[in-house]
């Protein structure tokens, strides 16, 4: 570029679409190659691309060199010395073709909010003032232009989340699930948010929103005999309504496309989270330190005292269905039966330390306590049981014995001194 | 009970009582009961046992709670038996097993629950024993060599978190999101501040509430 920028600075009025657009159509590699060096390009870098680009017919390096610059494609950058980069209306018609979309954040979408709001109190100005069509014709235009920039903004918005959920889902670059939730964390903060501002009922954008379709519904009503006039703000308020619609759309659409993919790196990221921190507490305390067992709560293999205990099972298996009855009523004893005394302590003592070993108790008490009841036997024998100084063994057979009108079933104790 | 083969729930006033089967008469019972008392997670793989305790889950767990057994329904669709797990260091020897593949496979940009559930382990490229600090972590949990990943292969197959592949590879069964669990109760607490010092947050960046 033969001249310093400050002494030809671009100026959109002077450039023919024609010679723009016949440029474009032959350097359109040239261009896109240009549009993806956000970070500017020194003239030397430039001159090279352009001869790496070159076709048989081209003009001179340095020619096409001048003519991105004359037909308003390249601009100096502010500060730097002798770089270049591409002017923004030319890098935005770029970034639509391109689908590279510019995601518009919180902060433009405040700024949007005040615009409404300053162009509804015109609006509301103008219509409480007679004559002042020229004016409402101007703030339409305004209006109008605003919807349409926020609702390009919206399907920016819609088109770059879906094609940043696409990057993050082939992970071409092979980030980790971190890394990646940090990009769609920051995708739904900063950019989804906004969206559903716009939509949310209770929100300022919606409310500034209806302000304004109340007033271009006032302003159609006022120049309903105006049929022009009316013809304006119809049209502002068929925008409006299209915007609403549209945004709505890219808000589920996004929705759509970042909701599974934040859930599933949120669970993950959560997951890698943990046992990151798991293996460092393990590197530093121990593996105690994180109470695992306690945490999993497997349960402890037992092999005796449940069913697996097959003699419990056989026990269960035989007494499935079974129904408790209520106990027999105890016959109270005839009023003049004879009661036999209860054997003494001592008496019952001697008379076994006399006997031992004894290879039955209750046979043998059956034999040394003749005509006793068996209550009494039963209790002498219970009594015998906790004796100290003797010994007892319990028989793996069974045996019968018969106390009177009762048949007893019992396991024969041995008895012997301990 | 009323009767041998049912029983009568008890009805809220103006409600006719719910008849159910009588508990020892669920389909499975003693198979059910064997896999699931050595601590194994019955999975949909499972297929019958899985069916019936999906079917008969109230029955199932009113059941077991009355022998004294905690029955678990989890929210991935698989039963186990939630007990003490005291007397047995096995569960730590699993869950630092799982705690490096899974930091290992997110650190390899993978989607960790898809690939836990999906993936064909090879024995011979696990990290365990390879990365100088996860080795430091089995050694850690009593686990070295290749005997250690036998040994911690052998109890998640018997708990019925895996699946051996022969004898050169494994896979994971639904029942492995147990340790995804894990990681996340173990966040949970990190969460929760034990005391007013604190250094950095070690639950990273704040997370959007969609």
């Amino acid at each position: 570029m033969p001249d310093s920028p400050a002494a030809q600075p671009w100026s959109p009025a002077e450039i023919s679409p024609r010679a723009f657009f016949r440029f474009a159509a032959d350097h359109s590699d040239l261009l896109t190659d240009l549009f993806y060096r956000s970070a500017g390009i020194t003239e030397a870098e430039l001159e090279e691309l352009v001869l790496r680009r070159r076709r048989d017919h081209d003009p001179a390096p340095h020619r096409v060199v001048a003519q991105l610059e004359r037909l308003g494609f390249m601009e100096p950058a502010p500060g730097g010395t002798a770089t270049y980069e591409m002017t923004r209306p030319v890098a935005g018609l770029l970034a639509y073709l391109l689908r590279c979309h510019r995601l518009t954040s919180v902060e433009v979408i405040q700024a949007y909010l005040a615009d409404l709001d300053r162009l509804a109190a015109e609006l509301d100005a103008g219509l409480e003032q007679p004559g002042a069509d020229r004016l409402l014709v101007r703030v339409l235009d305004e209006v109008a232009e605003l919807i349409e920039r926020i609702r390009q903004d919206s399907r920016s918005n819609r088109d770059g989340i879906i094609g940043e959920v696409i990057r993050c889902k082939t992970n071409r670059e092979r980030m980790s699930v971190r890394e990646r939730f940090a990009i769609v964390n920051r995708l739904w903060q900063r950019y989804l948010e906004p969206l559903r501002d716009l939509i949310d009922v209770r929100k300022a954008m919606d409310t500034a929103l209806d302000r304004m379709a109340a007033l271009l519904g006032a302003g159609s009503r006022r120049f309903a005999a105006d049929r022009i006039m009316a013809r304006e703000f119809e049209a502002a308020a068929a925008r409006l309504l299209r915007l609403r619609r549209e945004v709505r759309r890219d808000y589920h659409e996004s929705l759509a496309e970042l909701g599974p993919l934040y859930e599933a790196l949120r669970r993950d990221s959560g997951l890698a989270r943990g046992a990151g921190l798991a293996l460092e507490i393990i590197g530093r305390k121990g593996v105690r330190a994180l109470d695992l067992t306690g945490l999993l709560a497997l349960p402890v293999w037992r092999t005796e005292g449940l069913l697996a205990d097959s003699g419990l099972l056989a026990f269960l298996h035989g007494i499935r269905g079974y129904e408790p009855q209520a106990a027999p009523a105890l016959a109270p004893p005839p009023a003049n039966a004879a009661v036999a005394p209860v054997i003494p302590a001592g008496e019952l003592r001697a008379a076994l330390a006399g006997a031992v070993p004894v290879d039955d108790l209750l046979a043998w008490l059956v034999a040394r306590f003749p005509g006793q009841p068996p209550a009494h036997l039963l209790q002498a024998y219970g009594r015998v049981l906790g004796l100290p100084g003797f010994r007892f063994e319990t028989a793996a057979r069974e045996a019968s014995y018969e106390l009177g009108p009762f048949l007893i079933r019992a396991h024969p104790k041995r008895v012997d001194v301990s | 009970m009323t009767s041998r083969d049912s029983t009568t729930i008890p009805a809220t006033p103006g409600e006719r009582p719910a008849e159910r089967p009588d508990p020892w008469d669920l389909p499975l019972l003693g198979e059910v009961f064997q896999e699931l008392r050595r601590g194994y997670h019955i999975c949909p793989e499972d297929g019958r046992l899985h069916r019936v305790l999906r079917r008969h889950l109230d029955d199932f767990t009113r059941l077991f709670a009355a022998l004294g057994f905690r029955l678990e329904a989890h929210a991935r669709d698989f039963f186990y038996f939630h007990g003490t797990g005291a007397l047995s260091d096995r569960s730590e020897r699993m869950a630092v097993f799982l705690f490096i593949l899974i930091e290992w496979l997110a650190d390899q940009g993978l989607l960790v629950e898809q690939e836990l559930l999906t993936r064909r382990f090879p024995i011979a490229d696990l990290p365990h024993l390879r990365v100088e600090r996860y080795a430091a972590c089995m050694k850690e949990a009593g686990l070295q060599g290749e005997a250690g990943i036998a040994e911690v292969l052998r109890a998640l197959e018997r708990f019925g978190f895996a699946e051996r592949l022969g004898q050169e590879a494994f896979r994971f069964r639904p029942a492995v999101l147990r340790f995804a669990d894990l990681c996340h109760q173990v966040l949970e607490r990190a969460d929760t501040p034990p005391s007013p010092v604190q250094g950095e947050d070690p639950a990273g960046p704040q997370e959007a509430t969609p």
